[in-house]
């Protein structure tokens, strides 16, 4: 399968593939900010006493973003490894349809395949749209988790001193995160919308209610409302679209 | 090397192969047609997946990375309905932790 039946419209219809082409500008553009961040994951992790072998393994080879600051909370805690597994398996969900729709080809050989799955990320799914070749994709996909594996063990070294409470540095990580979903969804948004969509004022209208939403429903859950908008509307355009 | 390091490498490389690896070597979405009625359980599945990072979120207090990921899964097409049987699974986790008061 290729990107375009990943791809949906505003009518639900089989959209055409993203018009946006490789570029090595956008590819810097989402893995550039995963440096902070993976320094940021290091630098927690050598607060809790693991080596940089530690953290350059478990980031090469549990490539998971999400999944690694999760288990550094976890064993903080003494979790059971059960429910850890459990836990971590609930989070990274969302792979198995990421990997069966982004698929390279049986064609390729079957080393390349099995790294390419496990080497898929957030970030290289959301750039490969619209790229079918398998050499690409690829190499987008190594390109992102050499960048985390690299940062992440870089953060032990040059950050493992440092203090786990720093508010600074929570800051610069929590917002280099921030802004590669946001790099991520106006991306996706000019995909399937067109460069046109996103101006200043459409930019401002978000921002405005993306503040009130937090202030609404606090900074926990303020992530909740446009999820379940994005339910309701998924429902209603495939309710339509099957009538 | 540590034993938290091992144990987590451990965890996070079987995690990789169940949800990455296995399902795409196991060729499944060969054989599961994603233009059937497949596409038309997304929204359950998005729904089930909102209750078990709600309840995870509820327990662990600093859990929002999680709810991020869980984010960016909103953006992604899931059109395999098999799924809503590992999303059971985070879900069950979910509610265990709710029981036993893990936190």
């Amino acid at each position: 399968m290729t990107a375009t039946s990943r791809d949906d419209t505003r009518d639900g219809s089989a959209p055409a593939a993203c018009p946006v082409t490789p570029g090595l500008s956008q590819c810097l553009s989402v893995v550039l900010p995963l440096v902070p961040i993976g320094l940021a994951f290091g630098w927690l992790a050598a607060g809790q006493g693991l080596h940089t072998l530690d953290v350059v393994l478990m980031s090469a080879l549990g490539f998971t973003g999400s999944g690694q600051f999760a288990w550094l909370q976890l064993s903080a805690q003494q979790t059971p490894l059960f429910v850890a597994l459990a836990i971590l398996l609930a989070t990274n969900l969302r792979y198995v349809p990421m990997a069966l729709t982004a698929r390279l080809s049986p064609a390729s050989p079957w080393l390349g395949r099995v790294l390419g799955a496990h080497l898929l990320s957030d970030e290289s799914y959301a750039l490969e749209q619209g790229r079918p070749d398998d050499r690409t994709r690829f190499w987008l996909r190594a390109v992102v988790a050499a960048t985390w594996v690299l940062a992440t063990g870089a953060g032990t070294l040059l950050l493992g001193g440092a203090d786990v409470n720093n508010p600074m540095l929570q800051r610069t990580a929590s917002f280099a995160g921030s802004c590669v979903l946001v790099l991520l969804a106006s991306g996706r948004l000019r995909c399937s919308f067109g460069p046109g969509l996103l101006g200043w004022g459409l930019i401002a209208r978000t921002g405005a209610v993306a503040v009130a939403v937090i202030l609404l429903c606090g900074c926990r859950w303020f992530w909740v409302p446009s999820l379940a908008i994005g339910f309701g509307w998924h429902r209603f355009a495939t309710g339509r679209r099957a009538s | 090397m540590t034993a938290t390091g091992i144990v987590g490498i451990a965890l996070l490389l079987l995690v990789s192969l169940v949800v990455r690896v296995v399902p795409t070597m196991l060729g499944m979405a060969r054989r599961l047609d994603p233009q059937s009625g497949a596409l038309a359980t997304l929204p359950h599945v998005v729904l089930v997946n909102l209750v078990a990072v709600c309840v995870l979120a509820e327990l662990q207090t600093d859990f929002w990375p999680a709810a991020a990921g869980f984010g960016v899964a909103g953006g992604v097409l899931w059109r395999w309905p098999a799924c809503n049987l590992l999303v059971a699974v985070g879900l069950a986790a979910g509610v265990y932790l709710a029981v036993s008061g893990c936190r």
